[in-house]
C-alpha cells in the first residue's frame, strides 16, 4: 500500500532530477515505514500523492533557487523559476487554505504575472519600434540626401539618434526587467513557503 | 508560545545526535520532533544541506528487506558542530542577560 502510494508520488515527480527524486522518496519511505503509519495516517499527514508531490516540488524548487550555485546555468534557473511560479499558482487553486485568502492571493498573483508580462511586452515592443523607426529614418535620410541635403541629413541624424538611444537604454531596460522578475519570484517563494510548503519550521514547545 | 527554531540550531542538533553514533532518518526526525517540535519535512532539507556541505555522509544498511539510510558525521562536520556550540553559547548568554533584566 505504501509502495503504491509512493509509486504514485514518484509519477508526479518526473520533472525532478532522478537522484534528487529517489533520495526524497527513500527518505519519506523510511519515515513512513519506521513510524509504522497506516495508509489513513499517511493521507492525513501528507495528503493525496498529488498534493504531497506538489509540496515536495515547491520545496525543492524554492530550496534550489536559494542555493543557485554556479553549476546551474542561467536558463535552467529561469526555467526552474517559471516552474515554481506555475506550481505555486496551481497549488493555490488546489490548496486547503482559507478560501478568501486563496482567492485573494490568486488574484494578486494573477495581476502580478499579467502585469509583469504586460510591462515586458510593452518595453520590448517599444524598443523594437524605436529601433525600426531609427533604421527607417536613417535609410530614408540616405535616399532623401539626393533630393535635399538638409532633409537627408536631418533624417540620418534622427535615425542615428534613435538607434543610439536604444543601444544606450537597452541594458537599463534589461536590468529593470530582471529586477521585476526577481521581485515576482521572491513574492512567489514567500507565498509557497507560507501557504503551500509543509516545511514550515514549527516552533519549539 | 512558540519560538521559531533557527536553522543553525537544527544543524547543530542533528550533528550533535550523530556524534554519539551513526543512525537513520527516523531516529533523527523523531528526536527533533519530540524535543523541538519540528516535522520531518523540515528535517529533510536540513539533512540534504548538511550532506551537500560535507558535514555528514550516508550509507545504506539492509533492514527487513529494505534499506535504511544511515547518517555519519564527518570530521569537518565535527568542526562545524564546535563552531555552532560556541556561537550558540554566546547567543544564549546574550539573550539570557537581556531577558533577566526584567526580573531585577
Amino acid at each position: 500500500m505504501i509502495k503504491e502510494y509512493l509509486e504514485n508520488v514518484r509519477s508526479y515527480l518526473k520533472d525532478l532530477p532522478t537522484d534528487e527524486r529517489e533520495e526524497l522518496l527513500q527518505f519519506y519511505e523510511e519515515q513512513m515505514l519506521d513510524a509504522g503509519y497506516s495508509m489513513a495516517e499517511i493521507e492525513e499527514k501528507y495528503g493525496t500523492p498529488k498534493q504531497f508531490a506538489r509540496s515536495l516540488k515547491i520545496e525543492y524548487f524554492i530550496e534550489n533557487d536559494e542555493i543557485s550555485d554556479e553549476t546551474v546555468t542561467r536558463s535552467t534557473r529561469t526555467k526552474n523559476r517559471m516552474n515554481l511560479v506555475w506550481l505555486v499558482i496551481l497549488g493555490l487553486f488546489a490548496s486547503p487554505i482559507l478560501i478568501p485568502v486563496a482567492i485573494g492571493l490568486i488574484g494578486i498573483l494573477f495581476a502580478a504575472v499579467i502585469g509583469f508580462l504586460g510591462i515586458i511586452f510593452g518595453i520590448y515592443v517599444g524598443i523594437i519600434g524605436v529601433l525600426a523607426g531609427g533604421l527607417i529614418a536613417f535609410i530614408n535620410g540616405v535616399i532623401l540626401l539626393w533630393q535635399s541635403v538638409a532633409t537627408g541629413v536631418f533624417y540620418i541624424g534622427a535615425g542615428l539618434l534613435l538607434t543610439g538611444a536604444v543601444i544606450f537604454f537597452a541594458p537599463i531596460v534589461w536590468r529593470i526587467t530582471h529586477w521585476l522578475f526577481e521581485v515576482l519570484v521572491t513574492f512567489i517563494k514567500w507565498v509557497g513557503n507560507r501557504y503551500l510548503s509543509k516545511n514550515n519550521v514549527k516552533g519549539a514547545r | 508560545m512558540n519560538i521559531q527554531v533557527p536553522t543553525v540550531v537544527l544543524d547543530g542538533s542533528v550533528l550533535a545526535v550523530l556524534t554519539k553514533e551513526d543512525t537513520y532518518g527516523y531516529i533523527i526526525t523523531k528526536a527533533m520532533q519530540e524535543l523541538l517540535g519540528v516535522s520531518e519535512s523540515t528535517m529533510y532539507p536540513v539533512l540534504r544541506r548538511l550532506k551537500r556541505d560535507g558535514y555528514l555522509e550516508t550509507y545504506d544498511k539492509p533492514f527487513e528487506g529494505r534499506n535504511r539510510r544511515y547518517y555519519h558525521i564527518t570530521d569537518i562536520g565535527r568542526g562545524h558542530l564546535q563552531e555552532i556550540i560556541h556561537s550558540w553559547a554566546s547567543f544564549r548568554a546574550a539573550v539570557d542577560s537581556l531577558l533577566e533584566e526584567s526580573n531585577d
